[in-house]
């Protein structure tokens, strides 16, 4: 009897968790699903007039701007992932190395963009960016010709995944960085001794001792770059004609809107959907694949 | 170890450094740079970042531009925000070290079920969820008040705070609860007069993590708060900058609106680093 | 120990529920007053004087009206600061408050607030969401409180025809205070200073004049394309110089976007190409410009000749432009000729501000906000909003000479010159909403790389026409 006793107390801690994460998260969360079945104007207050059964998904694998938005996204998640764990990497192996005494301040001054918020960061760059902004006349003092950073449409989606590396390097930084401490100096050290050079120190030792660590900053870019949405909407809002645009603000054009757009609520919610579940199948198969590794 | 790095290699790891340095201080030095600058001579500064006249005018724009134009004084952007972001971390403090204590010291039947249903939490992304939410809150008649985003917060970083928790918790060695239950405690007691007192990091930790994220947080703070008297600062900054209520802002003023929300942040960044560094890194890598 | 935690637990959620009512500002509070018998029968009691009908009314308690709309330009605060004062004079009980917002954030504001039934009085409703307003019973229609009320329907008769005003073909579902006209506001000072035409008529003139400005590093064309509805707007006015006439030309693009005729002819490909043409002397990075980075070009005398910008912007010219003005340096251009043989110039306008009623309020309320909806319209508004260089949509006013500012006067000759025609941009996004941002985001592809054959083969499919 007194266990049954105490594993109904065992649940007891988790009620008020629970309690904000039915209403707040799980309840939304099926209601939004469910709307991706309807055809809701995202006006009407009643939603479940129209049923659409899969007639959205459907329209969503035809519709060319929801393959431009994925594009878009892994352009701009692959970009993130890549280039910040690779700067991330490198910077945090020379601060490791070269001994400077000043490190952790560095370290703190290569992340603090990421306590920015993303409306700063963007608003920030945006200017910067403009034809009459700092960057360009820095280019031109320098001879170059004026770059559309942000009006380009080929080059704008990159411009766009520059700005949040600048942003969150530093986060990769640190948690890299955190995990070298457990390097065991003597080892380098001694492999110095027997001839091995700088560069194949970095490689044969520290990179393998820091695989697993990288893999965490991975899924952290590849989660955060698929959920992007502040940086991208407070600079380009999407634009130019959709050369930024990505999953998140796909959703966000069809559920409030463009300008003067019919709402496209239900259709909104699909495209929601298909994203978590991309996101979901990622993690699982990274998950898998970490513990297989391990 | 220097003695091991040649002269080549010395350069290249101090440049990559200085270089990275530079590429990240250069738009905050240009972004204040532009802010001291003498509105009519905006766009002119000796080596690119000493003004060339040097001039407080645009903060003083900035701050007009609070009151009436903006619909609410700067002194209240700052408490909107402070108040949700205090409250918010409170909140889920609470709540998310009660449930990871269980997790990390109890086993019960669908333990880790409940644990992975609320990790997954994390991967859900914000548009799914904003219409029902809105929805959901004005039924509530929470729309337009600090609880909208009071609760969507606590409840959007219960994952990220719960992995942090139970991580720690279970670090705890488990004599110290054999101890304490000879000495007749209740766990609930346990908890409260031990665990928590030892997890001091750990708190810092989540609290790092979740100021991070109630302070910056922009989606849910736009679409659910419409009253400019609650607006948190990433609305306001948001509204100074494109689409605001009105026709452009001149481009110093809003630089000098920037500078006056990035600087408290500043200074708490770098007068807690060590914390923030060591928060981020401990939750990563536990995590 | 343990139950005692957990009511605690549980006290403490209830009580921040309750704290939901904290700082909360939910539903307006409709001021339900007393059905007087006026406020029963229709607006035909408020007949001219005002200041008889608000004597016979019973109930004076404080009525507070909410208005929003597109008009962030600073004349419209001033017009609007005045109107106000003037309805108040006759009804002191009532407090009107207007938002102004642009369209980026205004927009999603308003369907936001629909959606949370908390939405204001006046609502600016755009076409392209006004069906589902209209359906989800949001918004009334006026057309027989206005029909019933001859003052109120003479002074809207002059645009109730405008195609924004019915739904279905049907109703009037929306007030307007002022008629806008898309003009092309430039620096006379500039031209002359460097040997310009002056006056630029047609896209050539801007061309030869271009050449000259590029050697001194001025830019030629300052505006926005982001949205395009610009750069569509500029489509409508060169289809319709060709076609000559608006009727013909629209009946041109309504059978096109049906998929009737083909985008691939000749008329629609010169416009374009007047269009390609026009976008070349602009910026590079105009297509990502904000309509407020555009407004700066302008008041910032950044570039020569501004476009897709109009009568809305003429106060705020006067005022932060006005030694420039007074000077006699900003003058005002029609669209330019897309050829030498083209003699009428058009101009792409129609009703400005427009505003649908909530119907939300009831009794006492309602009839103010009708008043107030009718007032807008008033002959003592239309003076106002002419004083501040708007104009307005609602009665005419004697002598407007007299109040107009002289700068306006030249405006109203330069616009007068050409003739109106409907933008079809809005109505075509309308229509179906793929064509329409096949259509627009088009623009943006054309100003990239594509062909204008390759755009007008798009259209050509996305609307479905067969060979």
């Amino acid at each position: 009897m007194k266990t049954i006793k105490n594993n109904l107390s065992y649940y007891y801690w988790h009620i008020p968790a629970l309690i904000f994460f039915l209403v707040f998260l799980i309840y939304p969360l099926i209601f939004g699903i469910i709307i991706s079945f309807f055809n809701w104007d995202g006006l009407n207050p009643n939603i479940f007039k129209n049923f659409a059964g899969i007639s959205n998904y459907i329209k969503l694998f035809q519709d060319k701007l929801f393959w431009l938005s994925l594009r878009n996204t892994v352009y701009f998640t692959l970009g993130t992932v890549i280039l910040q764990n690779f700067l991330g990497f490198f910077l945090a192996v020379f601060i490791f190395l070269s001994r400077i005494k000043q490190g952790s301040l560095i370290r703190s001054i290569i992340f603090l963009p990421g306590i920015l918020s993303g409306v700063l960061v963007a608003l920030i760059w945006r200017q910067l960016l403009m034809d009459d902004g700092a960057i360009n006349l820095l280019l031109n003092f320098l001879g170059i010709p004026t770059i559309q950073f942000l009006a380009n449409k080929y080059l704008a989606i990159w411009t766009v995944t520059l700005v949040n590396i600048w942003q969150f390097t530093g986060f990769n930084l640190v948690i890299l960085y955190a995990g070298l401490q457990s390097i065991n100096l003597e080892l380098l050290e001694s492999s110095s001794l027997d001839g091995a050079n700088f560069w194949q120190n970095i490689f044969h030792i520290i990179f393998p001792i820091l695989k697993p660590t990288i893999w965490l900053t991975v899924l952290f870019n590849f989660i955060g770059g698929f959920r992007v949405f502040d940086i991208i909407w407070n600079m380009t809002k999407g634009g130019p004609a959709h050369a930024t645009e990505v999953l998140t603000t796909f959703v966000y054009l069809n559920s409030f809107g463009g300008v003067q757009s019919t709402n496209r609520m239900g259709y909104a919610s699909a495209i929601a959907t298909i994203l978590m579940i991309v996101v979901l199948v990622f993690t699982i198969l990274r998950t898998k694949y970490i513990r297989g590794d391990q | 170890m220097k003695k091991n790095l040649t002269i080549p290699q010395l350069i290249i790891t101090r440049a990559s450094i200085v270089i990275g340095i530079i590429i990240i201080i250069f738009p905050i030095l240009a972004i204040f740079s532009i802010a001291f600058r003498r509105p009519d001579s905006i766009y002119q500064a000796y080596l690119f970042f000493i003004p060339k006249h040097f001039s407080l005018q645009n903060f003083i724009l900035a701050k007009d531009l609070f009151g009436e134009y903006l619909g609410l004084s700067m002194a209240r952007m700052f408490f909107n925000s402070i108040l949700v972001t205090v409250i918010s971390i409170a909140i889920a403090l609470v709540i998310t070290a009660l449930s990871s204590f269980s997790f990390s010291n109890y086993m019960f039947k669908g333990r880790e079920f409940l644990f992975i249903l609320l990790i997954s939490g994390m991967m859900i992304p914000y548009q799914i969820v904003i219409i029902p939410l809105y929805l959901q809150l004005n039924k509530m008649q929470l729309l337009n008040s600090y609880f909208a985003l009071i609760f969507t917060y606590v409840t959007f970083n219960i994952p990220i705070a719960i992995l942090i928790f139970r991580r720690f918790f279970e670090e705890i060695p488990k004599e110290l609860r054999d101890a304490a239950r000879i000495d007749g405690a209740s766990d609930i007691r346990y908890f409260l007069r031990i665990v928590i007192p030892l997890s001091k990091p750990a708190i810092a930790t989540v609290i790092i993590f979740l100021f991070l994220n109630f302070w910056n947080e922009f989606l849910f703070a736009r679409i659910f708060i419409r009253d400019y008297e609650l607006q948190t600062i990433p609305v306001v900054i948001s509204r100074i900058g494109l689409g605001g209520t009105r026709a452009l802002i001149p481009w110093g003023t809003y630089t000098a609106a920037i500078v006056i929300v990035i600087v408290p942040i500043m200074i708490v960044f770098f007068a807690l680093q060590k914390w923030f560094i060591r928060g981020i890194t401990m939750g990563a890598l536990k995590g | 120990m343990k139950k005692v935690f957990l009511i605690f637990l549980v006290l403490l959620f209830s009580v921040s529920m309750v704290f939901a009512g904290i700082g909360c500002k939910g539903q307006t509070a409709e001021t339900t007053a007393a059905e007087t018998t006026a406020a029963e029968t229709t607006a035909a009691e408020t007949t001219a004087a005002e200041t008889t009908a608000a004597e016979t009314t019973a109930a004076a308690e404080s009525v507070t009206i909410k208005m929003w709309d597109y008009q962030t330009a600073e004349a419209w605060n001033s017009a609007y600061n005045e109107i106000i004062a003037e309805f108040q004079k006759t009804y002191p009980n009532v407090t009107i408050e207007r938002l102004a917002q642009t369209h980026e954030g205004g927009e999603e504001l308003v369907k936001s607030s629909l959606l949370a039934g908390d939405y204001p009085d006046l609502v600016p409703i755009e076409p392209g969401f006004a069906e589902s307003t209209v359906e989800a019973g949001y918004i009334i229609d006026l057309e027989p409180i206005i029909k019933a009320d001859p003052e109120w329907f003479s002074w809207v008769e002059g645009y109730i025809s405008d195609p924004g005003i019915p739904y279905k073909g049907k109703g009037i579902w929306r007030i307007s205070a002022d008629t806008y006209h898309i003009v092309v506001f430039y620096f006379k000072d500039i031209v002359k200073q460097y040997g310009g035409i002056d006056p630029a008529r047609t896209i050539t003139d801007y061309e030869e004049n271009d050449k000259l400005f590029k050697a001194e590093g001025i830019l030629t064309l300052g505006n926005t394309y982001q949205g395009n509805y610009q750069a569509a707007n500029s489509f409508g006015v060169f289809v319709t110089q060709q076609v000559g006439n608006s009727k013909d030309a629209w009946e041109m693009f309504r059978q096109a976007a049906n998929g009737e005729i083909s985008w691939q002819n000749d008329i629609f490909k010169t416009a374009l190409e007047g269009v390609v043409r026009l976008y070349a002397l602009g910026s590079d990075d105009a297509i990502s410009l904000a309509y407020d980075e555009s407004v700066a070009r302008l008041l910032g005398k950044k570039a020569v000749y501004n476009m897709y910008l109009g009568s809305w912007m003429l106060g705020d010219i006067e005022k932060q432009l006005a030694s420039d003005v007074e000077a006699g340096n900003v003058g005002v251009l029609l669209y330019p000729a897309i050829t030498d043989e083209i003699k009428t110039l058009f101009y792409g306008g129609g009703i400005g501000a427009h505003y649908s009623i909530s119907s939300k309020p009831e009794g006492y309320k309602k009839e103010i906000v009708l008043k107030w909806a009718k007032f807008i319209n008033s002959p003592q508004a239309s003076a106002i909003f002419l004083k501040n260089s708007i104009m307005p949509a609602g009665a005419p006013v004697d002598n407007p000479g007299e109040i107009v500012s002289p700068f306006f006067t030249e405006y109203l000759n330069v616009v007068n010159n050409g003739q109106m025609t409907p933008q079809y941009n809005i109505s075509l996004v309308n229509s179906n909403p793929e064509v329409g941002d096949t259509f627009l985001t088009g623009f943006a592809e054309l100003f990239s790389g594509m062909t204008i054959d390759e755009y007008l083969a798009n259209m050509d499919n996305v609307c479905g026409f067969k060979g």
